[in-house]
C-alpha cells in the first residue's frame, strides 16, 4: 500500500482513535490483511467456496439426498446407468449412488478434521517445548518424532490399522498419530526462529511468566504455518482414508465411504463405469478444494509478499 | 565424500535395528494370543504352558527379539499360512516387480516435471505457465488409484490399446513388460510429477534472480546453457531432496496401484496378508517396505552430497 507521497505504508496495530483516519492509515488486523490477500486469488476463493459447499453437503446430507445411504431403491434395478431419477446410477445392490456419494462426504469431513485436531493437540505443545527449551529435551522429543517419520505415512497407517481393527475411528486415530511429528517439527522451527526475535527478549526481560510468553507471544507467530499445514493435511487425510477404504482397511460397510464404493463398484466397471467415476470424482474435487484453499492461504500468509 | 558416505552407512545399522524392533513389537501387539488360537476349545493350562515354552514365548521380550532377528538374518522370515511357502521366497520374487514400478514412476515424473518446470520458469505468467501449474494442481489432488482407474477405463477398456491386467516379466519380453507397467507407472507418478513441477519452477525462478546468472549472461553464454546448465544445476538441489521425500509416498501409493492393476508385487502381497490375517506375510511385507524406504533415503542422501558440493566440503571441514 502507498500513501499520497508514494511511500510504502504497512499497517501496524494502532489505538482506537485511528479509526477516523485516512484509509491508508487505518488499523487493519492480521486477520483482515490475510482475508484481503486471500480474496485476491481466484483459486483460493474457489477453494473456499468448494470447502464451504462440501461442509454444507455433509451437514445437510439428510435433507439433500433423495434416498438413504443403505436404502435399496424400490422398483428394483441394479447397476443402472445414470438417469434423471438417479443422476449417478444404481450400484449392484440397487442403492442410489448419488445419495451414497452425498452421505460419504460426512466420513471425509469427519476424518479430515478430527485427525488434524488429534495431531494438533499433542503436536503443538511438543513442538513448543522442544523449540523453546532446547537442549536434551529438544533432542529427545525430536528423536521420537524422527522414528515416527522414518516410516512412510501410508505404511504407518496400514500398520496401525493392522493392530487396531479397521474402522473409521481407528483410521482417525492412525492418521492423528502419524501426523504428530509433522506439527511438532513445523511448530518447533517457528518457535526457533521466533525465539531469536528481540521482542521476545524484551518481553522476558519484563519478567512476564513463561506461560504468558509462550501463549501470547510465541504461539501467534506459529499460527501461519500451522494453518497452512492443517489445510493441506486435510486433503492428504481424505486421500489416505479413501486409499485405506479402497483396500478394505478403512471405513467398513454399512457406513458409506467413497474409497469403499470405488472398490466395490470396480468389479462391475465394464457394465457401468459411471458408478466408479462419481465416487472417485468426489474424492478428487474434495482434495482439490482443500489444496486450492491451502495454496491460497500459503500465499496470503507469506510474510515475504508485502503487497 | 567418502567420510560422508561411510557416516551415512554406519547410521543405517541403528535405523534398521530400530525398524526391526518396531515390526517385532508391532506383531506382539496384535490382539489375540496365538496359543489360544492354536488350542481353541481344547485349551488346557498345562498344555498351553508347554507350548509356550516350546515356541519360546515365555522368554523375555528381548531374548525373543534376538532369536527372531537371528532367524531373519538367516533368511527365515517365517512361513505363510496362506501359501505354505516361506515368506522370504515370496518377498524376494516380488521385490523386483514393485521396484520396477516405483523406479518407472519416479523416472516418468522427473522426465515430465523438469522440462515442464523449466519452461514454466523461463516463460512465467504465460499461458503455458498457468496451464502447467493448473495441471500440476490437478495432478496433486487426484487420488492415484482413481487416476489409474480412469486411465484403465480409457486405454484398456474403451480403446483397447493397452492390456487390462497382469504382468509380464522383463526376462520374457521388454515391450510387453513396459506395456503392462505403463498405466500403473503413469497413475502413480502423476501426483509426484505435479509437486515436482511446481518445485522446479519455484526453485528455478529463485535461482535465476541470483547474480551469477546475470554474470553468465553478460559473459555471452547462450541462454539455453545459462538456464539448463548453470541455473538448473542449483535449482535441482531442492528438487532432488523433495523427490527423495516423495519416495515414501510412492511406496505407499504403489500398494494401492498394484491392487488396481493386479500387479503381483509387494503391495498385493501385503494387502492379501492383512485381509486374510496371515501375520507372517504381513510381517514380511512391513519389514521389506520399511527397509526399502530406509535404503532409498540413504541413496538420496548420498546423491544429495553429489549434487550439492557444500555438503561434501562441510564434512571435510569437520
Amino acid at each position: 500500500m502507498a500513501n499520497s507521497q508514494g511511500m510504502a505504508v504497512e499497517t501496524v496495530t494502532g489505538e482506537p482513535g485511528v479509526r477516523g483516519a485516512l484509509p491508508q492509515y487505518r488499523t487493519r488486523s492480521m486477520l483482515g490483511i490475510t482475508l484481503r490477500r486471500l480474496a485476491r486469488s481466484y483459486s483460493a476463493l474457489w477453494g473456499l467456496c468448494m470447502v464451504c459447499g462440501l461442509i454444507l453437503i455433509a451437514v445437510l446430507a439428510d435433507l439433500i439426498a433423495p434416498y438413504g445411504s443403505a436404502q435399496i431403491v424400490s422398483g428394483g434395478g441394479s447397476l443402472d446407468l445414470p438417469t434423471w431419477t438417479h443422476p449417478m446410477g444404481l450400484d449392484v445392490l440397487g442403492r442410489d449412488v448419488f445419495s451414497r456419494v452425498l452421505y460419504s462426504s460426512r466420513i471425509a469431513i469427519y476424518v479430515g478434521i478430527v485427525s488434524i485436531i488429534l495431531s494438533l493437540l499433542p503436536g503443538i505443545p511438543l513442538g513448543i517445548v522442544a523449540g523453546f527449551y532446547g537442549g536434551l529435551l529438544d533432542k529427545l522429543i525430536m528423536a521420537v518424532m524422527d522414528v515416527i517419520l522414518a516410516f512412510p505415512i501410508f505404511l504407518l497407517a496400514i500398520v496401525i490399522m493392522v493392530i487396531l481393527e479397521p474402522s473409521t475411528t481407528n483410521v482417525v486415530i492412525a492418521l492423528g498419530i502419524v501426523r504428530i511429528p509433522i506439527y511438532a517439527r513445523v511448530v518447533r522451527s517457528s518457535v526457533l526462529s521466533v525465539k531469536e526475535y528481540e521482542y521476545i527478549e524484551a518481553v522476558r526481560a519484563l519478567a512476564l511468566s513463561r506461560w504468558r510468553v509462550l501463549f501470547h507471544h510465541v504461539l501467534p507467530n506459529c499460527m501461519a504455518p500451522i494453518i497452512i499445514t492443517s489445510t493441506l493435511s486435510v486433503s492428504t487425510s481424505i486421500l489416505i482414508e479413501s486409499s485405506l477404504s479402497f483396500l478394505g482397511l478403512g471405513t467398513q460397510p454399512p457406513t458409506p465411504s467413497w474409497g469403499w464404493d470405488l472398490k466395490a463398484n470396480l468389479v462391475f466397471i465394464d457394465t457401468n463405469p459411471w458408478i466408479v467415476v462419481f465416487p472417485g470424482l468426489a474424492i478428487f474435487l474434495t482434495t482439490l478444494a482443500f489444496n486450492m484453499l491451502g495454496d491460497g492461504l500459503r500465499d496470503a500468509l507469506d510474510p515475504r509478499l508485502k503487497r | 565424500m567418502k567420510e560422508y558416505i561411510v557416516k551415512k552407512l554406519l547410521l543405517l545399522i541403528p535405523t534398521v535395528l530400530a525398524i526391526t524392533f518396531l515390526v517385532f513389537a508391532m506383531m506382539r501387539f496384535i490382539p489375540g494370543d496365538p496359543i489360544h488360537l492354536l488350542l481353541g476349545d481344547m485349551y488346557d493350562q498345562r498344555q498351553a504352558d508347554e507350548l509356550r515354552h516350546a515356541y519360546g514365548l515365555d522368554q523375555p521380550l528381548l531374548v525373543q527379539y534376538a532369536g527372531w532377528l537371528g532367524r531373519l538374518a538367516q533368511g527365515d522370515w517365517g512361513q505363510s499360512v496362506l501359501t505354505s511357502r516361506p515368506v522370504f521366497q515370496d518377498v524376494v520374487s516380488r521385490l523386483p516387480i514393485s521396484l520396477e514400478l516405483i523406479v518407472l514412476s519416479m523416472l516418468l515424473a522427473l522426465l515430465i516435471a523438469i522440462p515442464a518446470g523449466v519452461i514454466s520458469a523461463t516463460r512465467p505468467y504465460t499461458v503455458f505457465d498457468h496451464g502447467a501449474m493448473t495441471v500440476a494442481l490437478l495432478g496433486i489432488s487426484m487420488p492415484d488409484f482413481f487416476l489409474g482407474i480412469l486411465l484403465f477405463l480409457l486405454f484398456s477398456l474403451t480403446l483397447g490399446w493397452l492390456p487390462v491386467q497382469g504382468y509380464v516379466p522383463l526376462s520374457t519380453s521388454l515391450v510387453d513388460n513396459l506395456r503392462h507397467m505403463l498405466l500403473p507407472a503413469v497413475a502413480l507418478g502423476m501426483a509426484r510429477c505435479g509437486i515436482l513441477t511446481r518445485l522446479v519452477r519455484a526453485s528455478l525462478l529463485e535461482v535465476m534472480r541470483l547474480d551469477y546468472v546475470t554474470t553468465a549472461r553478460a559473459k555471452g553464454v547462450m541462454e539455453f546453457l545459462v538456464v539448463n546448465k548453470h541455473a538448473l544445476k542449483n535449482a535441482l538441489i531442492p528438487t532432488i531432496t523433495v523427490a527423495g521425500l516423495q519416495i515414501g509416498f510412492l511406496i505407499g501409493g504403489a500398494i494401492v496401484i498394484e491392487a488396481v492393476f493386479g500387479v503381483p508385487g509387494l503391495g498385493t502381497f501385503g494387502v492379501q496378508g492383512i485381509l486374510k490375517r496371515d501375520y507372517q506375510q504381513v510381517q514380511g511385507f512391513i519389514l521389506i517396505v520399511a527397509l526399502l524406504f530406509v535404503v532409498s533415503n540413504l541413496l538420496v542422501d548420498i546423491s544429495y552430497a553429489y549434487f550439492d558440493p557444500r555438503i561434501r566440503y562441510e564434512e571435510k571441514a569437520k
